[in-house]
């Protein structure tokens, strides 16, 4: 069972059968858990909200293998929930910096669909260590947090135009270095 | 905007459409490239790919091992009693803290069952992540029950029966809307939009709900489904006392609401669709 994919654990967990549960938390458990404590930053919150997008996935049966990866829908269904959480925390509700595009099938047809997760996070990681600190920065902080561009400015203490061309540049440098390696990689 | 921009600054542009930071003029701007330069989306399709790469550069941070065995429990419970309704996890330790009891439970709520996802409610001295059953009654503004529910569901309803169509007019592309619009004056960036992928853009409509004026625009799904989505101005004592981001309801019939607002607007998604593809069309048209 060790290369059976995931449409197919999905389909054998949506069947009743909890070892595919097992399957896919050893293979994506890490990845949701990394992005709930990144974003609440506290355990019992990150561990109970990794809780919640498995038994989501097990529950919704939203998840359509035509339209992306499973990786990439639970990064998104993770990251959106994080923010929801962060917002509902909020005292004062703020308004969620826009993001004009739903992410969940944006790798139906990629090449990087074709790599490990393993050499994913390589060759992302590398490609960050490319970007300027504050470039860096600012992409977290809205990524993960969905901290609009002004609240980041106020929070930085640097114009709002500032950021702005950060986050941009940031984003079109992580797109040329991941170009880069993946040439490298094929 | 009125020279011609260089490369390098239309690639600013798509970062700032992809990342969300346009102005509204950027807007505006980057719309007429996109029709110009149909190379531009594949442009953005690959800076949203970017984006949605960044939790690969996360640091391994392995769970607790006791997560994994909690969570096949929790799975494991839920299969036992399918008949149940589901609770998400208690918290292990309550982490959530709210200002005050938005609503109060009901048992005997009959009508629309109100699900509360992910609000966290102080009940008594206790704090507890729940998902519920509430009457609608108990969506409340000022402490008296929100009218607006029963507008948006007459609303809804009536526009798929109306013998003329569901829609006041007909558009290809989302900047013809504000034009088309009487009376309400909204901008692109702030209309309730589905992704081109998600639902097909029949068109829109005004909409006057009680005091609420706002608009209506309709979608057809890939499965024939037909959609409302509202954008709604209320005076901020009108606004119903949202507690979480999202509150989503379902009535008997099948009919589902997902409300969300934001500073300036109510937002609300309205379909004869489960509630999880409502939420996930409501995360879709906040772009989340």
């Amino acid at each position: 069972m060790e290369h059976e994919t995931d449409g197919s654990l999905v389909a054998r967990l949506w069947e009743g059968e909890l070892s595919a549960l097992g399957i896919l938390y050893d293979r994506y458990g890490s990845l949701v858990y990394g992005i709930a404590i990144k974003g609440l930053r506290r355990v019992a919150e990150a561990e109970d909200l990794t809780q919640e997008i498995f038994l989501s996935l097990m529950r919704t049966r939203s998840y359509q293998p035509h339209r992306g990866s499973l990786a990439s829908y639970l990064t998104t269904l993770t990251r959106s929930r994080v923010i929801d959480r962060l917002r509902a925390q909020s005292t004062q509700y703020k308004y969620l910096n826009q993001w004009h595009q739903s992410q969940t099938v944006v790798d139906a047809d990629t090449p990087m669909q074709h790599i490990t997760q393993q050499e994913k996070r390589a060759i992302v990681r590398e490609a960050l260590t490319t970007l300027k600190a504050q470039q860096r920065e600012v992409l977290e902080l809205s990524y993960y947090e969905g901290q609009s561009q002004r609240d980041i400015a106020e929070r930085l203490g640097v114009p709002l135009g500032t950021v702005k061309s950060w986050a941009r540049r940031g984003l079109l440098q992580l797109r040329k270095q991941l170009d880069l390696l993946k040439e490298d990689l094929s | 905007m009125s020279e011609p921009l260089s490369p390098q600054e239309i690639r600013e542009l798509a970062a700032g459409y992809v990342l969300g930071d346009l102005t509204s003029a950027e807007t505006e701007a980057f719309q007429g490239l996109l029709h110009e330069l149909p190379a531009l989306k594949v442009e953005v399709t690959a800076l949203q790919e970017t984006l949605a790469m960044m939790p690969y550069g996360l640091d391994d941070v392995e769970p607790e091992g006791g997560l994994r065995s909690q969570i096949l429990s929790a799975a494991k419970a839920e299969f036992s009693s399918p008949t149940s309704v589901s609770l998400p996890p208690q918290p292990s330790t309550p982490t959530f803290k709210r200002s005050r009891l938005p609503w109060i439970m009901s048992t005997t709520a009959a009508g629309l069952a109100l699900v509360c996802g992910l609000a966290t409610l102080r009940l008594g001295n206790q704090v507890r992540t729940l998902q519920a059953q509430y009457s609608p009654s108990e969506l409340t503004v000022a402490g008296d029950p929100w009218s607006g529910l029963r507008n948006l569901l007459q609303d809804h309803h009536q526009s798929l029966q109306n013998p003329d169509g569901p829609v006041d007019f007909v558009v290809s592309q989302p900047d013809e809307i504000p034009d088309l619009l009487q009376g309400f004056q909204t901008t692109v960036a702030a209309l309730p939009l589905l992704p081109d992928h998600q639902g097909k853009l029949l068109g829109g409509s005004n909409c006057q709900l009680g005091d609420a004026e706002g608009l209506r625009l309709t979608y057809q799904l890939e499965t024939d489904q037909t959609v409302s989505a509202y954008q709604l101005v209320l005076a901020e004592e009108e606004f119903p006392e949202l507690q979480s981001a999202h509150l989503s309801l379902q009535q008997p019939d099948g009919t589902g609401i997902v409300l969300w607002r934001d500073e300036n607007y109510l937002y609300a998604v309205v379909a004869e669709l489960p509630t999880a593809e409502l939420q996930t069309l409501a995360y879709a048209i906040e772009g989340i």
